[in-house]
């Protein structure tokens, strides 16, 4: 009895204690993957990854009141091969630690690689649990590595600014399962943030000193870009999507000179399909929302009730010019549809789409699109009249 | 004298037979007197005693003074004088053997001539500890007052507590040598009688040559003494004595020692502080929840910790793994060996200040705080979150409120931690499922260790995670079982007693 016990014990002990730590992988044998930027080269695939560098991150190890470390906190290993996964093992064999992608939260695509299309990237994306779905997706302008070198003084990793950046853009951003939601959708087409790089600073005696500018949007048709997308009609797009945080429109007063800022709060957009027969397709585009006054560089008088109608009528137009703008470019000149009008069919009118759906590619240019803006100018700020301007020098 | 060690020894009534049979017994025990006295000038008698356990000044005035004076003519005819002395007790003895143990507790023999009847005076004296505020478990509200290391003292504390003649008590004389006190004491009309049976079975059964502590009680009657849980609670609190005692347990006091045994327990009143009840119930129930949460905290979170950053390192968000990896960027050991270092050092700390002279004792916070708070993480032998991890656990510990549960609660941390090291957040779930399934299989005096939770029972949770204010808290715990489960108003059982038993 007493050796039977003793032989159970000596074999549990083994157990527990021959295995060893087989999976053990402490925090220092990793390197923490905080970016990937892909980029098209020939027929290979570029890949870049960006480590951070934990030693250079400023703990309390090195003693002297830790200060953090004076060198960049992050180190850039780039390769290219046949495919992405190719890439990072000879980026790996280069690496003493092991590559750990859980932490990755920006993928950065090239312009290039977007426009050869994002059906190799998406793959590895969803194949592997340890890359996670809710990586930010941004298209660059250009290659996407220079990006990963940027000069990165308020974040600690370039890709931390893409990061931020990225989740402010949009009402909700595109991640990696954004990607494939809208790939595998009906009737919608793919809309991803595009970053530019920009001087720090402009004009004279500028440094050259670089960061990333997110105001773009890249739009796809199927997993292929076709365009990129910047400054107001990016904007645009935004609103149209009903993604838009805060769009901040210049507006000329109806009188006077100068220039209103108003600030767009947010904005909601409803898309009503009005369509009963497949050759009249129309739809109604209803933006709402509230404005704001944030700066009056114009002589014109926001005291008066009348005077703000006139400026909230004067935003309304401004806002359905650049949407019809837009949406007319989207439909003859990129033929894609991220606003989702065939989408909204799929919906709304089952059956008509059913008719329409094979001979989308030639409707959906023909499809009238009306553009309703009802924007409500509720606040003025705290100044009623803008300062060092005589009364009577203000346009009635 | 093999006849004679069969029959017990029994006393003449010769003086100088008896005194010397006694002397005997008492042979080389140098603080033994025999005083001799003549009984109102008539009756020899020897007074025996032993000098250091005795109250001298009380034999003095009230049993050598009133006998000496005593009439002449009443000594003649009496046969018994122990009505003659100011002693309240006074029990007759006619054997050798009890007299001799009544001695050495404190008692004063009375042999007299002609009488084959001895007299046993009780003169009990000695030094006591008075009443003090009790060390071990003190409260900003409550009673002040603890118990003492006179089983007398702390059976008439409770008593103070419960005037009720429900109040039972019964006394048995456990250990061959020390001859210890230990009164069982219950509710007659709560406490399940069963239990009451099993657990005088238990302590009658007992045998061991000296009982110092109810410790040593404990160990030979719990259910199962290779589980690391405690399967009884200890208090050196009367009122905790009492409450236990109106929810229908038992209180077992031990002679010799502050602190009283009471069972059955279950592992909710582990967690469970006499404050809970003295304060408003939100307020209790606020602490209840703080001390689960810590209970947790100091189970599981070094484990947690090491299993995180040996294996799970997508479970941290990006900034804070960063930081983790920053420090411990230089720290030449595995976070398993760390953990198990810094929680070894914390615990020898906690002991060497529990054992050291009070005076010692800041040496040791000083040297625990420098040598481990600051200079093992500047030389990078650990990391600065372990520290922070270790001390959480301390302070999560501390905050449990029986110090015989924290104890176990630190003690399979480190079987969860070797397990988190070698198998991750998988091996902690097997340690936790194995922890709760011993505790689910495990019982005190019967009753299972989780009861109100597994068993479930509705009406107990009143008083498991929540404390539930008094007017809503009507009835006693059902896991005890007991006849009268009603805690307010008076209840069918209750006039039944009062009917049966005159004066209730």
């Amino acid at each position: 009895m007493r050796s039977k016990h003793a032989g159970v014990l000596m074999l549990s002990l083994a157990m527990i204690l021959t295995t060893g730590c087989w999976d053990r992988r402490e925090v220092n044998d990793v390197a923490f993957v905080m970016g990937t930027a892909l980029d098209r080269e020939g027929d290979k695939y570029r890949a870049s990854v960006q480590v951070a560098l934990p030693n250079q991150l400023g703990g309390s190890s090195s003693g002297g009141g830790g200060g953090g470390g004076s060198g960049k906190a992050w180190a850039l290993f780039s390769k290219s091969g046949e495919t992405i996964r190719i890439a990072n093992n000879m980026e790996q064999a280069g690496i003493p630690r092991q590559l750990y992608f859980a932490h990755r939260r920006t993928f950065l695509i090239g312009e290039d690689m977007a426009k050869e299309g994002l059906a190799p990237i998406l793959d590895i994306l969803g194949r592997l649990p340890q890359n996670r779905l809710s990586v930010f997706m941004v298209v660059t302008e250009g290659p996407a590595l220079p990006y990963m070198k940027v000069t990165s003084e308020i974040e600690r990793f370039p890709s931390e600014i893409v990061r931020e950046l990225a989740a402010a853009y949009m009402k909700s951003p595109v991640m990696a399962k954004t990607v494939i939601h809208q790939l595998l959708s009906e009737g919608v087409d793919l809309a991803i943030p595009t970053a530019r790089i920009v001087s720090q600073e402009t004009g004279k005696g500028a440094s050259d000193k670089t960061t990333i500018k997110m105001d773009g949007m890249a739009v796809f048709r199927e997993d292929k870009l076709v365009k990129q997308l910047f400054g107001k009609e990016a904007q645009a797009l935004l609103l149209a999507m009903g993604e838009a945080q805060v769009v901040e429109v210049p507006i000329k007063p109806p009188r006077g000179k100068g220039i209103i800022v108003l600030r767009v709060q947010r904005p909601n957009v409803k898309l009503e399909p009005r369509a009963k027969e497949p050759d009249d397709i129309r739809f109604v585009l209803t933006l709402k929302g509230n404005a704001a006054v944030v700066e009056n560089a114009s002589t014109f008088d926001l005291a008066s009730e009348t005077h703000l109608h006139e400026l909230e009528e004067a935003l309304n137009k401004e806002l359905e010019g650049r949407l019809n703008g837009l949406i007319k470019k989207l439909q003859t000149e990129y033929r894609s549809d991220p606003i989702g009008f065939a989408h909204t069919l799929y919906y709304r009118k089952p059956q008509l789409w059913r008719q329409i759906k094979n001979k989308w590619e030639i409707i959906y240019p023909t499809i009238k699109v009306e553009v309703v803006s009802k924007m409500h100018l509720e606040n003025t700020g705290t100044v009623l009249k803008p300062f060092g301007i005589q009364e009577e020098d203000l346009s009635e | 004298m093999s006849a004679d060690s069969k029959q017990p020894r029994r006393f003449t009534g010769d003086l100088d037979t008896d005194r010397e049979t006694v002397r005997q017994s008492l042979d080389g025990i140098s603080e033994v007197i025999y005083r001799e006295l003549t009984i109102g000038g008539v009756r020899r008698a020897v007074l025996v005693f032993i000098s250091t356990n005795v109250n001298t000044e009380l034999i003095a005035k009230h049993i050598i003074e009133p006998l000496q004076k005593l009439d002449r003519k009443l000594a003649e005819q009496q046969q018994s004088y122990g009505i003659f002395t100011g002693i309240p007790i006074i029990e007759p003895v006619t054997e050798l053997r009890p007299a001799v143990i009544a001695i050495l507790s404190g008692k004063t023999l009375m042999l007299t001539d002609g009488l084959g009847e001895a007299s046993l005076l009780n003169t009990k004296g000695g030094e006591k500890r008075s009443v003090q505020e009790p060390t071990s478990e003190t409260v900003v509200r409550g009673p002040r007052e603890g118990f003492t290391e006179s089983l007398n003292v702390n059976v008439s504390l409770v008593r103070n507590k419960l005037k009720t003649t429900a109040f039972k008590t019964t006394s048995f004389s456990v250990g061959s040598l020390t001859k210890t006190n230990v009164v069982i004491g219950y509710l007659e009309h709560l406490a399940e009688p069963d239990m009451i049976k099993e657990i005088k079975r238990r302590v009658a059964s007992v045998d061991m040559d000296g009982v110092l502590e109810s410790g040593y009680i404990e160990e030979l009657i719990e259910d199962n003494p290779l589980s690391p849980f405690p399967q009884f609670q200890y208090t050196e609190r009367p009122d905790t004595a009492a409450a236990q005692l109106l929810e229908g347990r038992f209180v077992i006091f031990v002679d010799g020692t502050p602190f009283v045994l009471m069972g059955p327990v279950s592992a909710w009143q582990m967690m469970q502080s006499s404050e809970d009840y003295y304060e408003r119930s939100i307020i209790g129930t606020f602490l209840r929840w703080l001390r689960f949460g810590f209970l947790m905290i100091a189970l599981f979170l070094p484990a947690v910790y090491i299993a995180t950053i040996t294996f799970h390192h997508d479970m941290l968000p990006t900034n804070l793994i960063l930081s983790i990896a920053a420090s411990r960027e230089a720290i030449p050991f595995p976070a398993l060996v760390e953990g198990m270092i810094m929680e070894l050092s914390f615990e020898a700390l906690r002991e060497a200040g529990v054992r050291l002279p009070k005076a010692v004792g800041s040496a040791v916070s000083i040297l625990g705080a420098l040598v481990i708070g600051q200079s093992a993480v500047q030389a990078g032998i650990v990391s600065a979150p372990m520290v922070i991890v270790v001390s959480l656990t301390g302070i999560a510990s501390f905050c449990l409120p029986r110090f015989n549960f924290a104890i176990t609660i630190r003690l399979l941390r480190f079987p969860l931690m070797y397990l988190a090291g070698i198998l991750g957040l998988y091996g902690i779930i097997i340690g936790a499922i194995l922890i709760a399934g011993h505790m689910c299989k495990l019982r005190s005096v019967g009753v299972p260790y989780l009861s109100g939770v597994a068993p479930y029972r509705k009406s107990d949770n009143e008083d498991i995670f929540v404390r539930a204010p008094w007017w809503k808290h009507e009835k006693r715990p059902t896991f005890l079982n007991s006849a009268n489960r009603k805690r307010m108003g008076s209840t069918a059982q209750i006039d039944k007693l009062r009917k049966r038993v005159p004066g209730w």
